[in-house]
């Protein structure tokens, strides 16, 4: 593999942006980039990819600066500058548009698009006319049709994103940011934003996109910088370089789903979840009916685009969300009275949630806390309320072993630890105890491949063991390769249940993901069972 | 050097320098506004140390101030940050002074012990209404504690006028307090008594309950991260309930213990600020128990300093002021010494990737 220096489309011969020797550490101590070498022409698109924790968002955040880099310089067209903020940024003529929107929903989109830099009647009133003027200017200039006076929370997703790439262009914007543009948008409203950079390019611009889909990146991206770990892994023509050898590089190793797993015979059920409901007080449920069960001894999966309603369902089962209509039993006991405690302790659910970072573990305590903390109640561990400290550092020791955590020792804060340890940590408090339900919500999430194997090899042993496992992700190998059944969630709904997961393929999956199709309830209601 | 062992030096460096800093500048002032200010300041530096008495003086000081830092740092544990620890102080001297004027049927020690048990409950629960109002409809807890002081005052204010108040005695105050339940004193000539030994159990006790029981976890933890403690099924609201409290009860003590024989009578007309000194005890202490005492200490030698620099010459006792301002604005201040602490981060963290580059490779 041949690392080129020159453009794919043969803009300027001087980069439009270069970052040289990067380092940023943040005050926790989290190496976030080390020596990054990054840089970017005028009129192509590039690719920055890597997996979460591996640096992408802390280098695009110092280069709209939002974060200052401890060490290395940026180059603006070859000149040394500094950028101190966003207003910097924004006078270099880069452009950010955030995962989050930035955008004032009670606003109309004319309104939006002149904040900061509104065009003025009498010194004083906002020309409101001038203002829609102007976005109807940009909207024809760049082909990116909007209504100006539409209001923005009315807007769908796709939507609100093309008013923060007009809103940026408005601002000058030569070099524009994408935080992972895609990870909202439908898969057509991903081609319509395709088709928008494309045009955005061939006027010269700089698209500078940041994502983890391989496959988004083939198909538009001109060059890509890899990062894995903080470090750059180079620059390569995306033409040259095979899917294989991206993935290999992003992760350090070939990527291969081989679970040693073998088919149970499921026993008595353990959880049900019948006609469950939330709502945020929107006009449309967030969770809207959801039954299904799951049984000793098997896996069920739960697939779905995120937002659907996986997080608040999984967030009722474990007791962190109240529950609004319908029911959970676990073990044959209704949880809707049941305190967080009582679950975890009475009911034998274990839960490794989403947000490692909130939920999960403390960060500023260390590991010996984090390990242990729902272990203090045992007689083991505490005598009269007096916390016995040699037990409880034995306990953490042999559990860092039998995870194999890596880490200086037991008393190190867990903030200080890779994605993929931490959530080893929140795996060995979860998952060492025998526990009658296991709940994991993105076993895998932005961890190196070495700890997700660990884990879902953890998964199926204690499932094997007996465990009834409900299983969340967004990466579809993963839930095929983990689960017994799958139910597919969208829009808060089961769209579809697979009893048998031989022979379905990801495309089929994707149909019921994105509601293009949906079984009937009879399909559906497969995945019920009594107690 | 870990980043942990960093932060716990720079946080030492930090508080060392602010002191510094914040003495420099009195020195200073000293020096501009005094006319005999090599005399000035030999009683300010030293004068706690010359006779038994201002000795004394240095630890009647002090004992208030242990009680309301550990109050502080039990009322803030749960990153709960309420006030409560200025009402709880005064009604707690309030209470003890009514219950040992008031309940004769008994006397000696076992008064002590009554009023002593009486105020820590009484404190402890008027430290938890905040918090509750804040739990059952959202009101603010910082304000709600704020406000609560003033209806703690004037609820004393009224038992005081109305009950206690010894018309007859030429001093304004109360009824004499029954000099059967004061403590023994410790060092003759002063008023240092009994009540500093207690002060330095409860330091003891504070950080024994704090880091070497489940509940002191618990607090701990939710003052860490509270959606994670709520994660892992502690009980949010029992524990920061728990922490007020301790919290309330603690800086009551304060309150009560100084009417076992320091005062001889209550006298108190407003809230005693001592709320607010905890407030900075526990600053400089870093809301760590365990050094309560350093830093009760240091402030108290530097009053004491004072009062004895405003009697011996003409820098008056409010230089004072302007040292714990200076000092509680370097330690409050994140950005003071950032720069060199995160370069010195910077380097650290590449020394430590390039030794385990080099164990692996």
């Amino acid at each position: 593999m041949s690392q080129k220096e020159t453009s794919a489309v043969g803009a300027k011969t001087c980069p439009a942006i270069e970052m040289r020797g990067i380092t940023k550490i943040y005050p926790n101590g989290v190496v976030a980039n080390q020596g990054v070498d990054f840089s970017v022409n005028y009129g192509e698109i590039h690719a920055v990819m890597g997996e979460n924790g591996a640096g992408k968002s802390t280098l695009m955040k110092m280069l709209f600066g939002m974060e200052r880099p401890d060490q290395g310089e940026i180059l603006f067209e070859g000149k040394p500058v500094q950028i101190h903020s966003p207003a910097d940024a924004i006078a270099l003529h880069i452009g950010m548009v955030h995962q989050e929107f930035m955008l004032v929903p009670s606003l109309t989109v004319a309104e939006n698009m002149v904040l900061r830099e509104e065009p003025l009647r009498g010194g004083l009133f906002i020309d409101y006319a001038k203002a829609v003027k102007a976005t109807r200017e940009i909207s024809e200039k760049y082909r990116l049709p909007i209504d100006p006076n539409a209001r923005v929370a009315d807007l769908p997703v796709g939507m609100k994103q093309r008013v923060e790439i007009l809103k940026a262009l408005y601002r000058g914007a030569k070099i524009l940011i994408l935080d992972e543009p895609t990870a909202v948008l439908t898969p057509q409203e991903t081609e319509e934003l395709f088709r928008q950079l494309l045009i955005l390019r061939d006027s010269g611009h700089t698209v500078i996109f940041i994502s983890h889909k391989i496959r988004e990146i083939k198909q538009i991206c001109d060059r890509i910088t890899i990062l894995k770990d903080g470090h750059s892994m180079g620059i390569y023509q995306v033409a040259d370089i095979s899917e294989a050898d991206i993935s290999r590089l992003m992760v350090g190793h070939d990527v291969k789903m081989d679970l040693d797993k073998q088919p149970t015979q499921p026993g008595e059920v353990v959880l049900q979840v019948k006609n469950l409901c939330y709502g945020y007080g929107e006009g449309k449920l967030k969770v809207d009916g959801v039954s299904f069960s799951v049984r000793r001894g098997e896996v069920v999966g739960i697939a779905g685009v995120e937002g659907n309603g996986q997080r608040e369902l999984i967030e009722m089962i474990t007791g962190i969300r109240p529950i609004q209509r319908g029911s959970v039993h676990i073990g044959g006991k209704d949880i809707s009275k049941m305190s967080v405690y009582q679950i975890r302790e009475e009911a034998r659910c274990a839960y490794v949630p989403q947000e490692r970072l909130i939920f999960g573990v403390a960060p500023d305590t260390d590991i010996e806390e984090n390990l242990m903390a729902c272990l203090f109640d045992m007689p083991e561990y505490s005598k009269g309320g007096i916390l016995r400290r040699k037990p409880i550092t034995a306990r953490a020791k042999e559990l860092i072993q039998e995870f194999t955590i890596k880490c200086d020792n037991e008393k190190q804060a867990v903030g200080m630890l890779s994605g993929g340890n931490i959530q080893k940590v929140v795996a060995a408090r979860e998952l060492s105890r025998p526990r009658d339900l296991i709940v994991v919500d993105q076993p895998s999430r932005g961890i190196d491949v070495g700890a997700t194997k660990f884990i879902q090899n953890k998964i199926i042993q204690l499932r094997d063991a007996g465990s009834a496992v409900l299983v969340s992700s967004a990466d579809l190998a993963e839930i095929m390769a983990l689960s017994d059944r799958l139910l597919v969630m969208y829009e808060g709904e089961i769209a579809a249940v697979f009893t048998d997961l031989s022979g379905v393929t990801e495309q089929q999956l994707g149909e019921y993901m994105l509601g293009i199709k949906k079984q009937t309830p009879e399909e559906i209601g497969a995945c019920f069972y009594e107690q | 050097m870990s980043n942990k062992q960093l932060n716990s030096l720079f946080s030492f460096v930090k508080t060392i320098l602010a002191i510094l800093i914040a003495m420099v500048v009195a020195f200073i002032i000293i020096l501009v506004v005094s006319d005999g200010p090599a005399e000035a300041l030999y009683s300010f530096l030293v004068g706690p140390l010359t006779t038994v008495r201002r000795f004394g003086n240095l630890l009647e000081n002090t004992i208030p101030l242990i009680f309301v830092g550990l109050g502080v740092c039990l009322l803030w544990s749960t990153g709960m940050r309420t006030l409560s620890g200025e009402g709880t102080y005064y009604f707690g001297g309030l209470f003890a002074a009514l219950i040992t004027i008031k309940l004769t049927a008994i006397s000696g020690y076992g008064l002590t012990l009554t009023a002593t048990l009486g105020v820590i409950i009484v404190c402890g629960i008027l430290a938890l209404l905040p918090v509750v109002v804040n739990y059952k409809y959202g009101t603010d807890a910082f304000v709600v504690s704020l406000l609560f002081n003033y209806v703690m005052f004037y609820a004393g204010n009224y038992i005081f006028t109305n009950y206690l108040m010894d018309i007859n005695s030429t001093s304004s105050g109360s009824y004499l307090l029954p000099e059967s339940t004061f403590l023994p004193v410790l060092i003759p000539k002063t008023n240092v008594d009994a009540s500093l030994i207690v002060a330095l159990v409860m330091i003891i006790l504070t950080w024994f309950f704090m880091y070497r029981t489940k509940w002191g976890h618990r607090i701990r933890l939710i003052g860490a991260n509270r959606e994670h403690a709520r994660y892992i099924g502690i009980n949010v609201f029992r524990m920061i309930l728990l922490a007020q409290f301790l919290g309330g009860a603690m800086s009551g003590l304060g309150g009560g213990i100084s009417m076992f024989g320091y005062n001889t009578r209550f006298a108190w007309f407003s809230l005693t600020n001592l709320g607010w000194d905890g407030i900075m005890v526990a600053t400089l202490a870093r809301y760590k128990p365990q050094y309560i005492l350093l830093s009760a200490l240091f402030l108290g030698y530097v009053r004491t300093g004072a009062d004895i620099m405003n009697r011996s010459s003409d820098v008056p006792s409010e230089i004072v002021m302007i040292i714990q301002a200076i000092m509680i604005l370097f330690i409050g201040a994140t950005a003071f010494l950032s720069g060199t602490q995160q370069k010195l981060r910077v380097r650290y963290s590449m020394r430590r990737k390039a030794e385990t580059a080099a164990k692996e490779g």
